[in-house]
């Protein structure tokens, strides 16, 4: 195990040796004006650095993003088979989980049929209802019903229905299977992951010199080699997991949408930059917050600890109270840093669902204006002079003598009505799923610690 | 105790909590509304064909998506102002109290447990009180509310609450109450680990000496094994958590299209009604869950809760006074700095034997008065009463006349220059740890100070000299560089009475006959007090006590003792034995 990760970990170690640089010299520069004088770090120590880069102060973390991904990845190397394999896990249960609500859209647009339907004479077929329809003058109604599945006089095709549910049903099971597989086999290559970084710092412990250790306070170095693989352990888990499954959601997503309408389609991908933007930005606030949370956490620790340990000192020296009003500062100082990343961070799930809202509300006003807007539009090119009222749909545009409507425009307009409220029930759906995994994760993460 | 610590804790954030259950309030409302209005779009806009319905009541979802998540944030800010609040306060409080510890208590709960209590139990409190600000409050408002619109959306369908919650939570039950002992498990295996790391650091020096590198790392990689273990049983069954929550909502989206359709085929329903039951639903499955997780944690806090209350609710047995005597003016005219016991006696309470008992003298100043005692004696118990670390049981121990019981602790501690026994030095520099008696002390008086506690030559040869850091501790000097810096600390701050405990146990005797003759000479007027084991370095004391058991078995000076005393022979002679073997 450890063998295996050793050489694969030792390039990035040395590859992030220069670029930890200008960060290094940035958080020196920090924690120099803390009141306690520390030396920076061994400047010519065996490794040039190096061994020291990624342990730097946590402040490095924020300005390094890039280097310490990358090396991450490095140390996931030789787990990238199972990796795949949770990539395939991933891709098979989300693909599950979009075809799912577009199974149950399709059950919706059953029941809708249904509906419609047993208010029509029995007895009767399609064409000749339609004919008939025309032929009383009804061209609305046929208009409206040509596009749809129907059987006069009949109801719900429960046969269908049941039909459609059971595939959806098999389809959901299937799905939550491939999503235990993908966290079981996750978590199996974080744990092992872990397990190699921690006896990759256990042996490094033994090969720094010591006086890395005379330059650096002990409760600092512990917070690092505790708190921070325990919270690598924990984003490693968490980060890939998401990073899989919401990839694969929103392309997942992206295409059914495409099949049922492209246009509409087109307003859930404007909303992906949007979701991309508001993401980075906040997380890039929180980031930064949440190093901060870190560092004084990892400040204020040290401080108790050696007050405690101290007790006795601190009292017959006479330091009580200077002793007292450091503490008060820091303390208030980490209050100020957390309350400010978990505000920060709280903000991320009311934004994504007033993304999925919004998404929602666009698709059902476009998806409606699109099906008047072509009616006119064709009316209008035809007619050429009919005032075109296009935004009173009515129940039929008012723009369009009632002699003439050119029945693909209609068509059109219903078969996009028709996946209009799949598309709907696909986002409500989706979106109530999403909200829920965010959740649930983020529950079980608190729990957990 | 969580409930009273959260009572306490959050009555002065009591306004920003009204707000969050304002906000929270609001926003489950909106939250609540929205389903009918997507119900609305379908049945209303989308089924009719009416642009104007979607146009307007989009706008309206709009709104009051907006509106929701304004609210949400506004909840969300509060909440965790009101969290992290109680997190500062519970942590200033801890923090205080145990200033206020005599070293009693600090050693009754032990250094590092009064550091996980500070530290690790605090966050755990914080923690549930921001995820009650941010999801439990509500959790419960959405719940009820969700039921309620499902069944006024349709009653007949609302039997499909009744099993989908149970299932739910006996799901998610389960799993957690399974998983909670496997964290708790991995978590003092991560405890062990983080021990074992901690050990090798501090005692990084003692592991290269004598080249145990390959033992700890073979202790190492074993607690590394166990937590990996106990994460991987753990991780899988909450990589079970998701896709039995996930199964359980799908399962339930189909029974409700299933059995809504024949509700719809009855005509007492419409399409968009069951879209909105849909959304009811899940809200209410997504409660749910969030209380079962509520539920787990909250035990958690409130061990952890206990851990705190324990040390707010322990008393300092040691009081500063009331009416404090704020200048000792020695009454019978002897010189500042005398200490005298009176017929002392200490028990630690519910302890049946006495520590100390009956014990009487007087250290008089510009005189060195020494105690010798094998271990467990009760020397250091004797060394902790004088600065009033601890109070004595019976009897009383007073500084120039006064009892230190009623001398102004400021005005007490300044009177003293203690050397512990294990000479624990601060984060920082030579200097700073140098001036932590005497903040403004000259470089010429730190000179003079580590030239009597012959420290001149090693913190000459350090890099940076007096600016040289010193680790957490002092644990990148050596134990006999340790002891001469702490000796030097206190030195500097030129006190009437000097405390030193056992503080010659790790130099060379050659340096330590140095450093006590430069210590006679400088000292001269001044009040010693020297805890001993090495008769060495005691020899010449103008006044020996011989603690045995608690009780002063003999006194008087060297040669006196080596006549009258039983004991201090034994002593004696087993250590020129020591010696000679040596």
């Amino acid at each position: 195990m450890s063998t295996q990760n050793r050489p694969t970990s030792g390039a990035p170690h040395s590859a992030s040796t220069n670029s930890a640089a200008p960060g290094g010299t940035a958080a020196a520069s920090k924690t120099g004006t803390a009141d306690v004088v520390r030396i920076p770090r061994p400047a010519g120590g065996p490794g040039r650095g190096g061994p020291f880069a990624g342990m730097n102060v946590p402040a490095e973390k924020a300005m390094n993003f890039g280097p310490s991904a990358k090396r991450l990845l490095g140390t996931l190397r030789p787990e990238r088979a199972w990796l795949l394999l949770v990539l395939v896990m991933g891709v098979a249960s989300v693909t599950l989980s979009v075809i799912g609500p577009r199974l149950l859209g399709e059950g919706t647009n059953l029941i809708f049929a249904g509906v419609v339907s047993k208010q029509l004479p029995a007895g009767v077929s399609k064409a000749e209802l339609i004919a008939q329809l025309r032929a009383a003058g009804e061209n609305q109604k046929a208009d409206m019903l040509t596009p749809m599945a129907l059987t006069p006089g009949q109801r719900i095709d429960f046969a269908a229905l049941s039909n459609v549910l059971m595939w959806a049903l098999v389809l959901y099971v299937l799905a939550s299977a491939f999503m235990w597989v993908q966290a079981y086999v996750l978590n199996g290559v974080v744990q092992r992951t872990v397990f190699g970084l921690r006896e990759e710092i256990e042996a490094k412990i033994h090969r720094l010199p010591l006086r890395y250790f005379d330059s650096i306070q002990r409760g600092e170095l512990l917070s690092r080699v505790t708190n921070d693989v325990d919270n690598i352990s924990q984003s490693l888990q968490q980060s890939i997991s998401q990073a899989v499954t919401s990839v694969l959601t929103v392309v997942g997503v992206l295409v059914m949408m495409f099949i049922l309408s492209p246009t509409l389609a087109l307003i859930a991908l404007v909303t992906i930059p949007l979701t991309l933007g508001i993401t980075a930005l906040i997380a890039k606030r929180s980031q930064k917050l949440f190093v901060a949370q870190w560092k004084h956490t990892g400040e204020l620790n040290g401080q108790i600890e050696e007050t405690y340990t101290g007790h006795a000192l601190v009292k017959v020296f006479g330091r009580q109270r200077e002793v007292e009003e450091r503490f008060r500062q820091k303390n208030v100082e980490l209050y100020d840093a957390s309350f400010g990343a978990q505000f920060i961070s709280g903000l991320i799930m009311p934004a994504m669902t007033f993304i999925g809202n919004l998404v929602y509300v666009g698709i059902a006003v476009v998806g409606g204006l699109q099906c008047s807007w072509a009616t006119c539009r064709r009316s209008s090119s035809t007619r050429g002079s009919s005032p075109c009222r296009w935004r009173s749909w009515g129940p039929w545009p008012t723009c369009c003598s009632p002699g003439w409507r050119p029945r693909s425009a209609y068509s059109r307009c219903w078969t996009s009505r028709r996946s209009l409220l799949s598309l709907l029930v696909l986002v409500l759906i989706l979106g109530g799923a999403g909200w829920c995994l965010r959740t649930s994760r983020s529950l079980t993460r608190r729990t957990s610690r | 105790m969580l409930w009273k610590l959260l009572v306490e804790y959050l009555r002065p954030h009591r306004q920003l909590l009204i707000a969050v259950v304002i906000f929270q309030l609001a926003q489950s409302i909106a939250s609540l509304y929205l389903p009918t209005l997507n119900a609305d779009i379908i049945d209303e806009g989308v089924a009719k064909g009416d642009t104007d319905v979607i146009l307007s009541l989009g706008a309206l979802m709009l709104g009051i998506t907006l509106l929701q998540i304004v609210c949400a944030v506004i909840a969300v800010y509060f909440g965790a102002k009101a969290a992290m609040g109680v997190g500062r306060d519970l942590r200033g409080a801890i923090f205080t109290r145990v200033g206020e510890f005599s070293e009693q208590e600090v050693t009754k709960f032990g250094a590092p447990s009064l550091i996980t209590r500070s530290t690790n139990d605090v966050q755990q409190v914080q923690q549930l009180v921001l995820m009650a600000a941010t999801m439990m409050v509500a959790a419960p408002m959405l719940a009820i509310g969700g039921v309620i619109m499902a069944v006024r959306q349709d009653v007949q369908l609302s039997w499909l609450i009744a099993v989908a919650v149970p299932v739910l939570m006996i799901g998610v039950g389960l799993i957690i109450t399974r998983m909670v002992p496997l964290f708790r498990k991995m978590q003092k295996r991560i405890d062990t680990v983080n021990r074992v790391l901690r050990e090798q650091l501090t005692g990084i020096r003692v592991v290269r000496a004598f080249v145990r590198e390959d033992i700890e790392t073979a202790r190492f990689a074993q607690a590394n094994e166990d937590v990996t273990d106990t994460a991987l049983r753990a991780g899988r069954l909450m990589a079970l958590a998701f896709p039995v929550v996930m199964l359980v909502l799908n399962v339930s989206s189909v029974a409700v299209i299933w059995f809504g359709s024949f509700r719809i085929e009855d005509g007492s329903m419409q399409v968009g009604t069951l879209i909105a039951f849909l959304s009811y639903l899940m809200q209410i499955l997504m409660s749910v869950m969030m209380a079962t997780f509520m539920a787990v944690m909250i035990p958690r806090a409130a061990v952890s809760a206990d851990r705190i209350g324990e040390v707010l609710n322990t008393e300092s047995s040691v009081r500063p006074p009331l009416h404090p005597v704020s200048s000792a003016v020695s009454s019978d005219g002897h010189r500042r700095g005398q200490l005298e016991m009176r017929d002392v006696g200490f028990a630690y309470p519910g302890a049946d034997q006495p520590v100390l008992s009956g014990l009487s003298f007087t250290a008089r100043a510009g005189q060195t008065t020494a105690i010798i005692g094998s271990t467990g004696a009760g020397k250091t118990t004797l060394v902790n009463l004088m600065p009033r670390l601890f109070d004595a049981t019976t009897g009383s121990v007073r500084m120039d006349g006064v009892d230190v019981r009623e001398l102004h602790p400021d005005l007490l501690w300044g009177h003293i220059g203690l050397v512990p026994q294990r000479p624990y030095l601060f984060t920082g520099t030579v200097r700073s740890n140098l001036q932590y008696g005497k903040p403004d002390a000259t470089e010429d008086e730190l000179w003079s100070a580590l030239e009597i506690a012959q420290a001149r030559d090693f913190v000459e040869e350090m890099e940076g000299g007096l600016d040289a850091p010193i680790s957490q501790g002092g644990t990148n000097v050596s134990g006999g560089q340790r002891q001469r810096l702490a000796i030097a600390r206190a030195l500097v701050k030129r006190p009437e009475l000097y405390i030193f405990d056992d503080s010659f146990s790790s130099l060379d005797t050659g340096t330590d006959a140095r450093l006590r003759q430069a210590l006679k000479r400088s000292t001269a007027g001044a009040t010693l007090v020297i805890i001993a084991q090495r008769v060495s370095s005691i020899v010449d004391a103008d006044q020996i006590l011989v603690l045995d058991d608690g009780r002063i078995v003999g006194r008087g000076t060297h040669r006196g003792l080596l006549e009258t005393s039983e004991t201090y022979r034994e002593i004696v002679s087993s250590q020129l034995a020591a010696e000679e073997t040596v």
